[in-house]
């Protein structure tokens, strides 16, 4: 009970912060959409945006005490209660056929992106274990992929820090870059969200990039995204696995074992969710129990939007420039060509695709 | 396993997938029974 009485404590005051800021930040954004005449004027007020961006002021401008720290990192946790609950609005069959040829543009994604930072870093003379943690931050999903495999890896934990920067870094370029891109290229919602999802590393950092765009986008990053994470744990096991041979790590001895416990879990809460609201509404294909569905899964839609509300927010307070620039040049070098050639590679692959993948 | 250790042995993820579930059982069940 003290335990719950302690974590409550910790994180209260930056979870009230974020709470305060979503919902000013919600009503200052329709403020602002109000008063504003031109359309892109009002485009750029879009909750989305005053969310992140006010996030990014308070974060870099404010001197914010030590005690809103655990809080507002806990946005990580909105952030896979929105996941979890999003699956309700999808039918779990267009979930299957998206996710298989996202799977498919997934591998052929950290194959590519591996390959290349692993030949990058090489060239560049960064460390080994650098190396391949920024190739599975840019392959796959950031910073809780460099997280794990720099556990199971043994690297050190400066390398650790330099990697998770760097894709922090590259992660807040992207909020801006991408959707510029998208606009010149004049993407579609759905070759757009798929292209951030396969390319922007973060989770919550893709999962805003395509909510800039438009709400349509971010359904196709969000599940883009989630076949990246569902694969951390086989290329996580692949490079523990080769760095034990070269005697540089641990063996790991249970592989089931080990995948399961790489395995992002919430991804099964919105599996699970998507799986019972498809079967129910199978089940009612009509009349009134089918339309109070219908506003049952418009109702979860709010809660989720919120949670993503709460996690734009913290990815504004999270990214601290400062912090970012101690850096080194080296491996930020070896990031910006990485993330230019992944970002490259992949929107030529949705382009490819774009026409075979389901419409949500 | 550590018995002892309870709700501290859950991960954010799993923590995620209850509150989800939970919602959504709230969403579906408990709220359109209340009188308003």
């Amino acid at each position: 009970m003290k335990r719950i009485i302690d974590a409550t404590l910790r994180l209260a005051p930056g979870i009230l912060l974020v709470f305060a800021l979503a919902v000013g930040g919600w009503f200052f954004s329709k403020w602002l959409q109000s008063i504003i005449a031109v359309a892109w004027g009002r485009s750029l007020a879009s909750t989305v945006i005053v969310a992140i961006v006010g996030g990014m002021l308070i974060g870099n401008l404010v001197p914010l005490p030590k005690v809103f720290a655990a809080g507002i990192g806990a946005y990580e946790f909105f952030l896979k209660v929105g996941i979890v609950l999003m699956g309700a609005r999808f039918l779990l069959m267009d979930v299957a056929r998206l996710g298989g040829i996202g799977l498919a543009m997934v591998v052929a994604e950290i194959l590519f992106s591996i390959a290349f930072v692993g030949l990058f870093a090489r060239l560049f003379r960064l460390p080994d274990k650098l190396g391949t943690l920024l190739s599975v931050g840019v392959g796959i999903c950031g910073v809780s992929a460099i997280i794990g495999a720099s556990g199971s890896i043994e690297a050190e934990k400066e390398q650790t820090g330099y990697a998770i920067a760097v894709i922090l870094l590259f992660g807040a370029a992207a909020l801006v870059v991408y959707p510029l891109i998208g606009r010149a290229l004049a993407m579609s919602d759905k070759a757009f969200g798929v292209w951030a999802g396969l390319a922007v590393d973060n989770t919550a950092e893709a999962v805003a990039t395509g909510a800039i765009y438009s709400e349509a986008a971010r359904a196709y990053t969000t599940l883009a995204k989630l076949c990246r994470n569902a694969l951390m744990g086989f290329v996580i096991l692949g490079f523990a696995m080769w760095y034990a041979q070269r005697g540089m790590a641990k063996q790991v001895t249970r592989k089931g074992l080990f995948l399961w416990q790489k395995f992002p879990k919430f991804v099964l809460g919105f599996l699970g969710l998507s799986a019972l609201f498809s079967a129910l509404l199978a089940i009612f294909p009509a009349g009134s129990a089918h339309s109070f569905l219908v506003t049952r899964i418009g109702a979860l839609k709010n809660y989720s939007e919120w949670a993503f509300q709460l996690t734009f927010v913290g990815v504004g307070l999270r990214t601290t420039f400062r912090d970012m620039v101690r850096t080194g040049v080296k491996p930020l070098v070896v990031g910006v060509a990485a993330e230019a050639a992944v970002a490259v590679f992949t929107i030529g692959m949705v382009f490819l695709v774009t026409d075979m993948l389901p419409t949500l | 396993m550590d018995g002892k250790k309870g709700l501290a042995t859950i991960t954010l993820d799993w923590w995620a997938v209850i509150v989800g579930v939970a919602l959504a059982g709230l969403v579906l069940l408990v709220l359109p029974a209340l009188p308003f």
